[in-house]
C-alpha cells in the first residue's frame, strides 16, 4: 500500500449531517477521482472532531488544516486549489484559535486536554474495527480474559473510577456488588439514554469510538459474570444506533463477542435497545422497566438493581463514559489512571460547553479542571466580551454557578460543598444578558414536560412550579411565591419517588439563592 | 422466616422478615397515612403520602420499604407532616376535587386525608382542565377529573382480576387512566367485573347503579355469599331500605378475596324481566291471579300424575322440600353429572404451571376461576392451553380446535403442573381427557347449585310427562296437547306465559336465606338482604305448604 500524500478527515455526526456532511463527503471523493488523485489523497470518515455550530468540518493532515462550514460546491475548489495546487482555501479555514480552543493537543503549545474516553474520537474511522484495533483496540479485553474476575474488579476499584451519570458511585464496588449476587443470570447494561437538555458527550463516544465502549462492556461482563449486555440508545440518535450496530457486527466477526471470546471459554453477547424520548428512561430503574418492555417509570430502590435488576436479576447499569474508561484502566493500570485527577475522583471528565460561549464543543480535561479553566480557557471566554453571569452546571437537573464560584474545582466530591453536581457534564454559559428567571422557567417547563407522572409530588409539582415561575414573569407574582417555590421543591426533594422529582431542587434553589435579585423586581 | 428487630418512632419492635415499614407500624398500632396502598395488591409507592424517615438522605415509603434490622424509622417528624401536607395540596389542587358534587364523598380516602389533615383551603390554585368522562360502559362510569393517579384500579385489574385492561397514557401532569390502547369503555375488552370500582380510593370510578343513591353511612353492609355459580363467591351487599345499591367483592373471603366476576357484581342488578307477584291460572286461555291456597290445591290435584323438574339455582332447602314432598317423581332439569369428577380445588390454581381449559368461556361463565387463571397466564407465570375456550382463547398462543384436541393435551403434558377445567364435555372428549394420569381435573358444576342436586342424588331427565312442574328462574318447556305445566318462577316472560297453565311466585337472588354447596363441595349461606314483594312465596312457605299436599 502506497503512503497518502494527505489525509482528509470528514467529521460525521449527527450535527454535520444535518448540514450536509454526506454530501460534501460525496461530493469530495469525486472530485478527488476526477483530478487523479485518488492514490494521493485519503478521504476517512470519522467522529466529531470537537468543533461544533460551524457546520460540516474537515481536517486535512499533516498539514492540520480545519475546514468549516464547507459546502458541496466548495469541494472542487478545495481539491484544485489545496490538494493539487497546496493552496489552502484561505476562506473556509477555521481561525486558528478556534481549533486551538478544542484541539490543542494537536495543533497547539498551550495546555492540553487530557484524553482518555476520547483519545480515538476524531482520528480514527468509528465504522472500521480495524483502525480501532491499530490503537491497542481490545488489547484490554485480551488482558482482562488472562486475569480473574475478582482481580479485574480489583483493578477497577483501585482505579477509584466513579459512575460518570452523574452520581459518581465508585464503579468497582457496584461491579462487585453484582458479581456476590448469587443468581442463575446478570446482565450488564450500558445507558446511552443520554436526554439531558445541553448534554451530547456520549453520543460523540458512541459516534467517534463505539468498539471502546463495546470493549468495556464485555470487559464488565466478564467481570460480574454476565453473558448478556444491553446497550439502551436513545431513539433519536440515528447515527449512534448505526455505528453501534456496525460495530457489534463486525467485532462479531472478529470473535470478540459471542461464544468464546478470545478461546477464553467466556462468551458474552450484547443487544441494543432504542429508548423512544422520554427523558426519564434515562433513571436506570426505569430503563430496565422499558428495556423490559413496559411504560418507562421507575422503581423504588432499594432494592438496587445489583440485587433485583433487569428481568428480576443481578444488574449492572453504566453510563457510556464510565464503561469508556475501562479499556484504559485495564490496560495502562489503575496507577496509571490515578495520575490524574483528584485524589477522589482520579480519571478525566467530558464535559460538553455550550451557551454563550466563543467555542462551544466537547472537551475531555483531567477532574477537578476549575470551572474558570473550562469557560474561558477551553470556551474561549464569553461571546462578544460581555460579562459572565453563570453557568447551569450538570444539564437541566443542575446547579446555576455565579460568578463567585467559578474557581471552583469540578470533581464529584468538591461541587458537593456548593450544593452543586457534575451531572451530565453539560456547562450552559450564560451572559449578562441572559435572565435567571426565564432561564429557570425553562428548566421547569422541560421537567414538567418529562415527569412521568408516576408518583404525585413530581406530577403535580412540576406543573405548580411551571406555573407558579409563568406568573413571576407575568409579573402576576406574589412575594410568598418565591418561598413556594422553595418549599415545593424541599417537598418534592424528601417525597420524590425518584431522582427526577428530587433533583429539582437544584435549579430552583441554586436560582432562587444565588440570583435573588433577579427575582425580586418581579414579585414587587 | 426471621424476625427483624427496629425502632419505630423510638418503640423498640420485633417484625417478622419481609414486612414492610407500614405493616410493621400497623403492628405497633402506629397509624401512617396512604392513599395508593391496597391490603390486596402489590407495594406501589406512588403517592408518597406514607413516606417516613428511615435513614439519610429522602424520605421512603412506608408501603414499599421494608424492614432492615436495627432501622430506626421516624414517622411523623413535623418535617414529614409538612411534606405529606404539601403532597396533600398538590392532590387537592391537581384535579376536581370539590367534594360536595362528588358521589364518592363520604366515601372517598382522598376526603378522609383531608379531614385527618386538616385542610381548610386549597393552597395551589384548583386547576380548570377539564378531562374525559367516560359514560360509555353500562355499568361503570370514569371521571378522568377526580382520579388522584393512584393506579389501583389498573393494578387490581391486572393483579387480581388478570384482565389487563387498564393501565395509564400519557405522562406527567397530563396523565390518564387508559382502557386498551386508547379505548372507550363500551368498546374495550373489560369484562365489567367491577374491580376498578372498588379499589378506587375516590370518585373516579364509580358504579353508575349505585351513584348518588346514598352514601355509605346511609347504607348497611351485609356480607354473604353469591349465588350465580357454583364458585360461590363472599360478597358486601350495600342495601339502604329494601333497596340493594351495589355488591362488592368480600376481601376477606378465602374463596374469591375480593375478586367478582359480571355475573355477580353487576348483571342481577340490571335484572329487567318482569317479576310475578301472585299465583296465576290460565283458563280458557285468560291468566287470573288466584290465592296460595287454590294454587296448592290445584297441584295437590294433579299430584299423582305429576313430575317435578328442578333448575340447579335453587336453594338446598327448596330442593328438598320437593324431594321430600313427591320423592322418586323428583328429577334434575338440566345435566348434573360432571363428564370427569374434580380431583382440584381453586387453591391448585393458585401454583398450576399449565391449565388446560376445554369447551367452556371462563370469562362468561366462572369470572372469578377465569381470573384466577388470568392473573397467573398473562405474566407469563404458566401456560394456558385453550380448547374451545371462547375469549380465553384470546390470551394464549395455544388455542385449538376440539379436532385438535390431541395437539392441546401433548402441549398441556409439557407442564409440571397440569390442571384441566371445564363444565360439559362434548362426546368424544372427556374419553381423550380422563385419561391424563399427571393432570388435576377441575370441574366447573353446571348451574350454582348442581353440587347440592347431585348431593339429593336428584338425576337429570329430560321432560316427557303429560303434567310437569318446573321450579326455576329459566324455564322454557315445549306443550303438546293435553299437557298440564306449572311453574315455580319468580319472572312471568311472555314466553312462559304462552306455555305454562298455572304460575307460582318464588323468591330470588337475595330475597331469602338459602343454602349452596360450591364447586369445592363446601356450604355456604346466601343471607335474605332484601324483602321479597308481598306475594311471593318465600322458601320456607313452599316447604310447608308442600308437605301438606
Amino acid at each position: 500500500m502506497r503512503l497518502a500524500r494527505s489525509h482528509v478527515l470528514v467529521s460525521i455526526d449527527i450535527e454535520s449531517v444535518a448540514s450536509g456532511a454526506w454530501e460534501v463527503l460525496k461530493r469530495l471523493k469525486e472530485e478527488i477521482s476526477r483530478r487523479g488523485l485518488l492514490e494521493e489523497i485519503k478521504v476517512l470518515e470519522t467522529g466529531t472532531l470537537g468543533v461544533t455550530g460551524l457546520g460540516v468540518v474537515l481536517a486535512v493532515y499533516p498539514e492540520r488544516i480545519y475546514y468549516g462550514k464547507v459546502k458541496p460546491e466548495d469541494c472542487p475548489r478545495i481539491v484544485e486549489e489545496h490538494f493539487l495546487k497546496g493552496r489552502p482555501v484561505q476562506d473556509l479555514i477555521i481561525k486558528e484559535e478556534v481549533v486551538r480552543a478544542v484541539r490543542r493537543d494537536l495543533i497547539g503549545p498551550m495546555r492540553e486536554q487530557k484524553r482518555v474516553v476520547l483519545e480515538n474520537s476524531g482520528i480514527i474511522d468509528p465504522e472500521k474495527i480495524e483502525e480501532y484495533l491499530a490503537r491497542d483496540g481490545y488489547t484490554a479485553l485480551e488482558k482482562a480474559l488472562s486475569l480473574t474476575p475478582d482481580e479485574v474488579i480489583a483493578e477497577v476499584k483501585k482505579s477509584g473510577l466513579r459512575g460518570r451519570g452523574g452520581a459518581g458511585f465508585p464503579t468497582g464496588i457496584k461491579w462487585e456488588g453484582a458479581r456476590k449476587a448469587s443468581a442463575m443470570e446478570k446482565f450488564i447494561i450500558c445507558n446511552a439514554d443520554e436526554g439531558e437538555p445541553g448534554t451530547f458527550k456520549d453520543r460523540l463516544i458512541l459516534e467517534g469510538d463505539p468498539h471502546k465502549l463495546i470493549e468495556g462492556l464485555i470487559i464488565a461482563g466478564y467481570a460480574v459474570g454476565a453473558r448478556k449486555g444491553y446497550i439502551y440508545i436513545r431513539g433519536e440518535y440515528a447515527l449512534s444506533l448505526h455505528r453501534m450496530h456496525k460495530a457489534i457486527e463486525d467485532a462479531r466477526k472478529y470473535g470478540l463477542l459471542g461464544e468464546d471470546i478470545l478461546g477464553s471459554g467466556f462468551s458474552f453477547n450484547l443487544e441494543i435497545k432504542e429508548g423512544a424520548g422520554a427523558y426519564v428512561c434515562g433513571e436506570e430503574t426505569a430503563l430496565m422497566e422499558s428495556l423490559e418492555g413496559k411504560r418507562g417509570n421507575p422503581r423504588i430502590k432499594p432494592p438496587y438493581p445489583t440485587v433485583v435488576g433487569l428481568f428480576g436479576s443481578p444488574t449492572v447499569i453504566n453510563n457510556v463514559e464510565t464503561l469508556a474508561n475501562i479499556p484504559a484502566i485495564i490496560r495502562k493500570g489503575a496507577d496509571w489512571f490515578r495520575t490524574m485527577g483528584t485524589e477522589s475522583c482520579p480519571g478525566t471528565k467530558v464535559y460538553t460547553i455550550l451557551g454563550d460561549v466563543n467555542f462551544p464543543g466537547l472537551i475531555e480535561v483531567e477532574m477537578g479542571t476549575t470551572l474558570y479553566e473550562i469557560i474561558f480557557g477551553y470556551g474561549g471566554g464569553i461571546k462578544g466580551g460581555k460579562k459572565f453571569k453563570a453557568a447551569l452546571v450538570g444539564g437541566a437537573a443542575g446547579v446555576f454557578l455565579p460568578e463567585s464560584l467559578l474557581n471552583v474545582r469540578m470533581d464529584f466530591d468538591n461541587l458537593k460543598q456548593y450544593k452543586a453536581v457534575l451531572g451530565s457534564g453539560a456547562i450552559l454559559v450564560m451572559s449578562q444578558e441572559a435572565s435567571i428567571p426565564k432561564m429557570l422557567h425553562s428548566v421547569l417547563y422541560f421537567f414538567r414536560h418529562e415527569s412521568c407522572g408516576q408518583c404525585s409530588p413530581c406530577r403535580s409539582g412540576t406543573r405548580e412550579l411551571y406555573r407558579i415561575s409563568g406568573h413571576l414573569l407575568e409579573r402576576k407574582g406574589k412575594a410568598e411565591d418565591l418561598n413556594t417555590m422553595v418549599k415545593l421543591s424541599e417537598a418534592l426533594w424528601y417525597s420524590s419517588l425518584c431522582p427526577l422529582g428530587q433533583s429539582l431542587i437544584m435549579p430552583v434553589k441554586s436560582a432562587l439563592e444565588n440570583f435573588r435579585e433577579e427575582f425580586l423586581p418581579l414579585v414587587q | 422466616m426471621g424476625k427483624v428487630r427496629l425502632k419505630i418512632d423510638g418503640k423498640e419492635i420485633e417484625v417478622e422478615e419481609g414486612k414492610t415499614i407500614l405493616e410493621a407500624a400497623k403492628e405497633a398500632g402506629i397509624e401512617i397515612p396512604t392513599l395508593c396502598y391496597h391490603e390486596k395488591l402489590l407495594p406501589y409507592g406512588a403517592c408518597r403520602m406514607c413516606v417516613v424517615e428511615a435513614g439519610p438522605g429522602a424520605l421512603k415509603p412506608a408501603c414499599a420499604t421494608y424492614v432492615t434490622d436495627g432501622m430506626e424509622v421516624k414517622t411523623s417528624t413535623p418535617e414529614i407532616q409538612e411534606v405529606r401536607m404539601t403532597v396533600l395540596q398538590l392532590l387537592f389542587g391537581e384535579r376536581n376535587h370539590y367534594c360536595m358534587y362528588c358521589e364518592s364523598s363520604g366515601n372517598c380516602e382522598l376526603q378522609d386525608l383531608g379531614y385527618k389533615f386538616g385542610l381548610d383551603h386549597f393552597e395551589f390554585p384548583p386547576y380548570e382542565d377539564k378531562y374525559p368522562v367516560d359514560v360509555s360502559h353500562p355499568y361503570i362510569l370514569l371521571d378522568q377529573n377526580r382520579c388522584v393517579l393512584c393506579r389501583r384500579c389498573a393494578r387490581a385489574c391486572a393483579e387480581l382480576g388478570g384482565h389487563f385492561v387498564l393501565e395509564v397514557k400519557n405522562r406527567g401532569y397530563q396523565s390518564l387512566i387508559n382502557i386498551d390502547l386508547n379505548n372507550q369503555f363500551a368498546q374495550s375488552s373489560c369484562v365489567s367485573c367491577g374491580l376498578c370500582v372498588q379499589v378506587c380510593p375516590t370518585g373516579a370510578l364509580v358504579d353508575k347503579r349505585a351513584s348518588y343513591l346514598g352514601r355509605k353511612e346511609q347504607a348497611e353492609v351485609i356480607k354473604t355469599n353469591c349465588d350465580r355459580c357454583p364458585v360461590g363467591c363472599g360478597i358486601e351487599v350495600y342495601r339502604r331500605a329494601n333497596f340493594i345499591l351495589k355488591v362488592y367483592g368480600d376481601w376477606d373471603s378465602p374463596i374469591n378475596q375480593g375478586v367478582l366476576c359480571k355475573n355477580g357484581r353487576y348483571l342481577p342488578l340490571y335484572e329487567d324481566r318482569p317479576r310475578l307477584n301472585a299465583p296465576k291460572l290460565k283458563e280458557g286461555g285468560i291468566w287470573t291471579q288466584i290465592s296460595p291456597e287454590m294454587a296448592f290445591k290445584v297441584i295437590s290435584e294433579k299430584k299423582g300424575a305429576a313430575t317435578v323438574f328442578l333448575e340447579g339455582s335453587l336453594p338446598l332447602e327448596l330442593l328438598q322440600a320437593f324431594k321430600s314432598a313427591l320423592g322418586d317423581r323428583v328429577f334434575a332439569l338440566n345435566e348434573v353429572n360432571p363428564p370427569i369428577p374434580s380431583t382440584a380445588t381453586l387453591k391448585d390454581l393458585e401454583d398450576a404451571d399449565t391449565y388446560l381449559v376445554v369447551g367452556v368461556d371462563l370469562n362468561e361463565r366462572y369470572g372469578v376461576v377465569g381470573s384466577m387463571i388470568k392473573r397467573r397466564v398473562v405474566p407469563q407465570n404458566a401456560r394456558l392451553i385453550a380448547v374451545e375456550a371462547g375469549s380465553l382463547s384470546g390470551i394464549t398462543d395455544f388455542s385449538y380446535e376440539y379436532k385438535d384436541i390431541d395437539t392441546a393435551l401433548g402441549e398441556a403434558r409439557k407442564g409440571e403442573k397440569v390442571v384441566a377445567v371445564y363444565s360439559s364435555l362434548p362426546e368424544g372428549i372427556s374419553e381423550r381427557l380422563e385419561t391424563e394420569s399427571g393432570f388435576k381435573y377441575l370441574f366447573l358444576p353446571y348451574e350454582a347449585n348442581t353440587m347440592a342436586l347431585k348431593e339429593l342424588g336428584i338425576e337429570h331427565k329430560v321432560p316427557q310427562e303429560k303434567v310437569k312442574i318446573y321450579v326455576g328462574e329459566n324455564i322454557s318447556s315445549a306443550r303438546s296437547p293435553g299437557d298440564f305445566i306449572v311453574a315455580f318462577t319468580p319472572f312471568e316472560t311472555p314466553e312462559l306465559k304462552s306455555v305454562a297453565d298455572l304460575l307460582i311466585p318464588i323468591t330470588w337472588y337475595l330475597e331469602d336465606e338459602g343454602t349452596f354447596i360450591t364447586l369445592e363441595g363446601k356450604k355456604v349461606v346466601r343471607q335474605r338482604v332484601v324483602t321479597p314483594a308481598e306475594g311471593v312465596l318465600t322458601v320456607e312457605e313452599i316447604s310447608s305448604r308442600l308437605l301438606k299436599i
